[in-house]
């Protein structure tokens, strides 16, 4: 069975109920907040999680290759969707690190890679977390 | 088909028609479809779950989205838009893309974004967009503003259906009346923003007589809207059936307390001319009474029964009795008609066009043909407001026999 099929198979239980609990102390996303503001059951926003898993593992190899491509649109993008999901699901320091370098491109900074690699450990971070919870879950 | 039969299949054709202008439209919130674009899954599946209430459909790029909303069996209400994403067509250019469409151009759009500076979202709201959604997205901001968007694009609607209830039940064409070179009908009106409740008609019965009608609904907007294309269609066919304009009025008023459950009234004239002696017998319900104008530059009430304003209006009093009245018209005479909306045009400070004006206007003008003069007055309307917008339609029709 995959995360999301057994997923599925958890009722949908509102967001004031035990469960909250265990997405409590997840390192890099705070999902206290994400779900006082999403106000979506605990399923939901486990799936949420799980695709945002699923959808950024290998972002930041794209946005490796567009900045060695020197492609600074698609840059952009990735970085703008990236924040966008971290935001989101409660993945604050993600959202923070992919913003920080979009303005750092919209303002000419040439040399990014320490952002990116602030990027990288934040966003490792936030999937592990997420790993980590869906195994629980499973 | 029975007389029951016949209005039940009025008040078929109406939920019909509005069905088929609304779209369906309106019911409840599952009527509502809401098209969300963007390319992160993540975004598009919780706003389904935080939009479950309405029917909500996804794409997750511009050109999807285009494709979708031109498939006008599920075209949106309202289309949440991402601004940045991937293959080359961002969101303002699908945003621009619809607004050049005629179709599809009054659909709202509410662009969803990672907060963007103050130009970049001026450009977006210059684009057409209605407003901003801003990620990470909060449930209550969205709910809200897509329940405030979609009341105001229901108002719009609703707007468009009045409008367009009005513009296709009354007739246009005025020429050539068939086989009548010695009539000239005319009418204009100017409808407000709200829709007055105003309407004319005008047809033939058999060859010889040319039945007329002008009148104004009680309220405005929908309800008005529908009442009036009632109004409209049992005027015509009782005025056809039964041929006698004292017995049709009284008729329609006894239908439309009996038959049609609006509860609302109606203040109608109506006449009916022999095109070959110039007779017109008419009557009226609770309407103006319109004047006759005389080669000789005279313009008076046309005398006979029901005077203005009298309390007459149909749909108030069951068995209410109307009584006809017949003038001759002769060659070169011409009547004109007009709803309450011409002579209670009023100006900034409040000052009236009323009756001294519109006889003044009449009497200076009344060689004119009745598409002039019709025209004319609603100008001098236009003149003496400078413009002001006004609570009421304003109707005009005129009719030379020569």
């Amino acid at each position: 069975m995959s995360i999301k099929e057994s997923l599925k198979k958890e009722k949908d239980i509102p967001v004031k109920s035990s469960k909250q609990a265990s997405f409590g102390d997840l390192e890099g996303i705070d999902a206290q907040g994400a779900l006082e503001r999403l106000k979506v059951g605990t399923k939901t926003y486990a799936m949420s999680l799980e695709a945002f898993f699923e959808d950024y593992t290998d972002i930041i190899d794209k946005i490796k290759d567009a900045l060695n491509r020197k492609n600074v649109p698609e840059v952009r993008q990735l970085l703008h969707t990236l924040s966008g999901a971290a935001g989101n699901i409660g993945a604050v320091r993600v959202e923070k690190a992919a913003s920080m370098i979009g303005t750092a491109i919209k303002e000419g900074q040439s040399n990014l890679t320490p952002l990116i690699g602030d990027l990288e450990i934040a966003l490792n971070t936030a999937l592990k977390s997420v790993n980590s919870v869906m195994s629980k879950i499973l | 088909m029975d007389s029951s039969e016949f209005y039940k299949n009025i008040r078929d054709n109406l939920r019909k028609a509005v069905a088929e202008i609304t779209g369906g439209k309106m019911v409840n919130n599952q009527d509502y479809t809401i098209l969300v674009v963007d390319d992160d899954r993540g975004t598009r599946d919780l706003l389904l779950e935080i939009l479950k209430e309405y029917t909500v459909i996804t794409a997750e790029n511009g050109e999807e989205a285009l494709e979708r909303v031109k498939n006008t069996d599920e075209r949106p209400d309202l289309i949440l838009l991402d601004v940045v994403m991937p293959g080359g067509r961002n969101g303002y250019e699908v945003c621009k893309r619809l607004k050049a469409d005629e179709d599809i151009q009054d659909i709202p759009v509410i662009f969803l974004t990672v907060k963007a500076d103050a130009e970049e979202e001026a450009q977006g709201l210059e684009l057409g967009a209605v407003d901003y959604i801003h990620k990470p997205i909060n449930s209550r901001i969205v709910k809200a503003r897509v329940k405030n968007y979609l009341e105001l694009r229901t108002h719009q609607l609703n707007e468009q259906i009045v409008a367009h209830i009005q513009k296709t039940m009354l007739p246009e064409k005025f020429r050539p009346l068939p086989h009548q070179s010695n009539l000239d009908l005319f009418a204009k009106m100017a409808p407000t923003k709200k829709v007055g409740g105003d309407f004319y008609d005008f047809f033939f019965i058999g060859l010889e007589k040319l039945a007329f009608v002008i009148g104004d609904v009680e309220g405005k907007g929908v309800p008005a809207a529908l009442f009036l294309a009632v109004c409209l269609t049992l005027l015509r066919a009782e005025i056809t059936k039964t041929g006698y304009v004292d017995i049709c009025l009284g008729n329609v008023n006894n239908l439309l307390i009996l038959q049609c459950p609006l509860y609302k009234s109606v203040v109608v004239f109506i006449g009916i001319l022999d095109v070959y002696t110039g007779e017109v017998k008419h009557a009226c319900g609770g309407h103006d009474l319109p004047y006759l104008l005389n080669p000789k530059g005279e313009a008076e009430k046309l005398p006979g029964p029901g005077s203005d304003n009298d309390g007459r209006a149909l749909g108030k009093l069951e068995d209410q009795e109307y009584k006809a009245g017949k003038i001759m018209l002769n060659k070169g005479e011409a009547l004109f008609l007009y709803t309450d909306g011409v002579t209670r045009a009023t100006k900034k400070g409040g000052d009236m066009f009323g009756k001294e004006r519109l006889i003044q206007y009449l009497e200076k003008n009344s060689q004119k043909s009745p598409e002039e003069l019709s025209k004319g007055v609603i100008q001098e309307i236009e003149q003496f407001t400078t413009g002001e917008p006004q609570s009421d339609d304003i109707t005009v029709m005129a009719l030379r026999y020569n």
